[in-house]
């Protein structure tokens, strides 16, 4: 589902959800005396914005996940290419080649993909033909090539940084996908329902339930925002994760 | 005796005055046949020397011939700026010809009978440069570094032409090697239909054949033409993995975009001469471009540095490319020949001069000329077309 339809279905529900405990605590109160101290709100209160912190910790913990997690993608990038560059010129452009594709995929193809908390087919293309390359002879120095610095450890560091960029993928597709928690979901609903029955049972008047609604309405939804953003950050416009990888696009790999 | 004295006195005095007279006679005739002589040979005065260069400066093929000359010019303002060549200054002047062969004949003529210019200069193109060789042989003209990689240019040997970059067939080389090399095998080729596609297509085919290939489909466009419904057509019906586009600007961008639209995910190679940098950007991925000079971003060569310096020198908003770094090194040849012809510069001198060059070194880039080897260079690397604004990487 695309992210402002999830956004608009969620304040939806909170809708009904206020609705429904405003009628509820209509019906009580025509039923039957209750007399509920407003007091009990203030605990009440404070375990919904403990619950939020809680989420809004957990969205910040995962988006600088996420954000290191592409950084490390970047650096990879940046080192297999520049450990590329000791190769004969004929090998070398063809390696080059490959990894712009595969970054350019990354930055055009997978991150719409991964809106949809997707992994995209052209992307997987393009890291399966890096890794063909990496796995061929083209990619090893020719036996009369002389040792340099750079050259000495070409073969293990190009290995290793290969591997590493498949990890850095897989490491930001799962971090960009976490499924929708439900029994959380649950319990936020639970929670605010029973918030704003309580509020509505120990306030009256017109004016006060007016305002009453419309902070309800305004605030509560909030942690259950949290909540998608934490389920996919890059579909909720937290993290833009195309510009790092346009930027080592622009600079050069 | 003094009569006699005086006869000798008088005889002497005489034979003096008639020294004398014939030494200032002798100085006065030196002095009016050396301007003579340098008079009569054409472009080339007290103060300059004059060069002439017809290349399409308006057009679809304009961009690339208004870089070469870019950088040429730098490399003669940098002299220039320095005293010139032996007092000298270069001037060239330019006559735009829009690519077509007509206009580059009558861009010579003028050059060579109205303009009186020392030398000719990095024209642009094959069948433009065809069309002016047959006034550059009757004026015994040197032309220095044409922009083009043709063999007509080279075979049968021409002594009036130079050449600072690499043949087309040593460009095809590369190309069909890189796509061979990496699975391409089944190569469809798209040429010009004219000498320069016809050069150019030989060049691939000797190359192809020397791997024992052929290529799938040869499709043919006319100069300065966009209309590649066909040529698309025939191409994707043969379902190539590799496509070499052989021909000036005007078709590329519109062959490229086609063939992607139908689905073709071929590897597209080109040549040094293509203009790729213009193309679109979002046509600028993936593109294989072979390049006859070396990698005008990398200041690791002294050759670079030297360019670079130059072009931030007199460009207000510096730019680097292949086509200015092409014109920076034919420039920096004539500039080496130019000095070594000496004060007294004449065109027969001016050949002499380049065929005694027998490895200049530019820094870290060297030119090889002869009697018998007016190539100075076949220098050719691949690049491609990649990253986010389509830049060159090598």
């Amino acid at each position: 589902m695309p992210a402002n339809s999830s956004v608009t279905l969620l304040y939806a529900i909170f809708f009904i959800l206020t609705v429904a405990s405003f009628g509820l605590a209509k019906w009580i109160k025509n039923r039957s005396e209750i007399a509920i101290q407003s007091s009990l709100l203030s605990p009440m209160g404070s375990l919904y914005i403990f619950t939020t912190a809680f989420l809004l910790s957990n969205v910040i913990f995962q988006m600088n996940n996420l954000r290191t997690a592409v950084t490390q993608e970047v650096v990879t990038l940046n080192k297999l290419g520049a450990v590329m560059f000791v190769l004969p010129p004929e090998q070398r452009i063809e390696g080059r080649r490959l990894l712009y594709d595969y970054t350019q995929s990354i930055a055009e193809d997978e991150a719409e993909s991964m809106k949809r908390g997707e992994r995209n087919d052209t992307t997987q293309a393009a890291i399966d033909r890096l890794r063909d390359f990496l796995a061929s002879p083209e990619a090893a120095l020719p036996s009369s090539a002389p040792t340099t610095p750079e050259s000495a450890n070409y073969l293990r560091k190009a290995s290793d940084f290969g591997f590493d960029l498949v990890d850095a993928r897989e490491r930001r597709l799962s971090l960009s996908s976490q499924g929708n928690p439900l029994r959380l979901w649950l319990a936020i609903g639970v929670m605010y329902f029973a918030l704003t029955l309580l509020a509505y049972l120990v306030h009256n008047g017109k004016w006060t339930t007016i305002w009453l609604t419309t902070i309800l309405l305004m605030s509560a939804p909030i942690p259950a925002v949290m909540l998608f953003i934490y389920s996919n950050p890059i579909a909720y416009g937290l993290f833009d994760m195309t510009s790092p990888f346009r930027a080592v696009l622009a600079r050069s790999i | 005796m003094s009569h006699r004295n005086g006869n000798r006195d008088t005889r002497t005095r005489a034979d003096r005055t008639s020294h004398l007279t014939a030494a200032c006679l002798s100085l006065i005739t030196l002095a009016i046949k050396l301007p003579a002589a340098q008079a009569n040979e054409p472009g080339i005065s007290p103060r300059s020397i004059l060069i002439g260069q017809s290349a399409p400066l308006s057009g679809a093929s304009s961009g690339i011939a208004m870089r070469f000359r870019r950088g040429a010019h730098d490399a003669f303002n940098e002299v220039n700026a320095h005293g010139g060549i032996h007092g000298r200054q270069i001037v060239m002047i330019y006559r735009d010809d829009a690519y077509n062969p007509g206009k580059t004949r009558t861009n010579t003529d003028r050059f060579l009978t109205r303009d009186k210019v020392f030398a000719l200069f990095g024209y642009w193109g094959t069948a433009t440069t065809q069309s002016a060789l047959p006034l550059i042989e009757k004026a015994n003209t040197p032309l220095i570094a044409p922009t083009t990689g043709a063999q007509l240019l080279r075979k049968p040997f021409n002594k009036l032409i130079f050449s600072v970059r690499a043949s087309y067939h040593e460009e095809m080389e590369v190309l069909v090697n890189h796509l061979v090399r990496f699975g391409k095998n089944a190569i469809a080729i798209v040429y010009q239909n004219d000498s320069f596609g016809m050069d150019a297509l030989e060049g691939a085919k000797a190359a192809l054949q020397r791997l024992g290939l052929k290529p799938i489909t040869t499709v043919a466009v006319e100069r300065n033409s966009s209309d590649t419904d066909e040529a698309v057509r025939q191409v994707a019906l043969s379902k190539p993995k590799g496509v070499l586009i052989l021909t000036a600007y005007p078709p590329i961008p519109s062959l490229i975009r086609k063939l992607r639209q139908r689905g073709s995910s071929a590897q597209i190679m080109t040549h040094s001469n293509s203009n790729a940098q213009n193309l679109p950007p979002d046509l600028r991925h993936s593109i294989g471009v072979s390049q006859v000079v070396p990698y005008p971003w990398n200041p690791r060569i002294d050759l670079i540095r030297d360019y670079q310096s130059a072009i931030r020198n007199h460009d207000k908003q510096p730019t680097y490319d292949f086509a200015s770094l092409e014109g920076y090194i034919a420039a920096r040849a004539l500039i080496q020949a130019l000095e070594k012809a000496g004060p007294n510069p004449t065109r027969a001198g001016l050949i002499k001069s380049l065929e005694s060059m027998r490895e200049v070194d530019l820094g870290d880039y060297k030119l090889k000329f002869s009697e018998n080897n007016h190539n100075g260079s076949n220098f050719v690397q691949l690049t491609f077309l990649m990253g986010e604004k389509g830049s060159f990487i090598h």
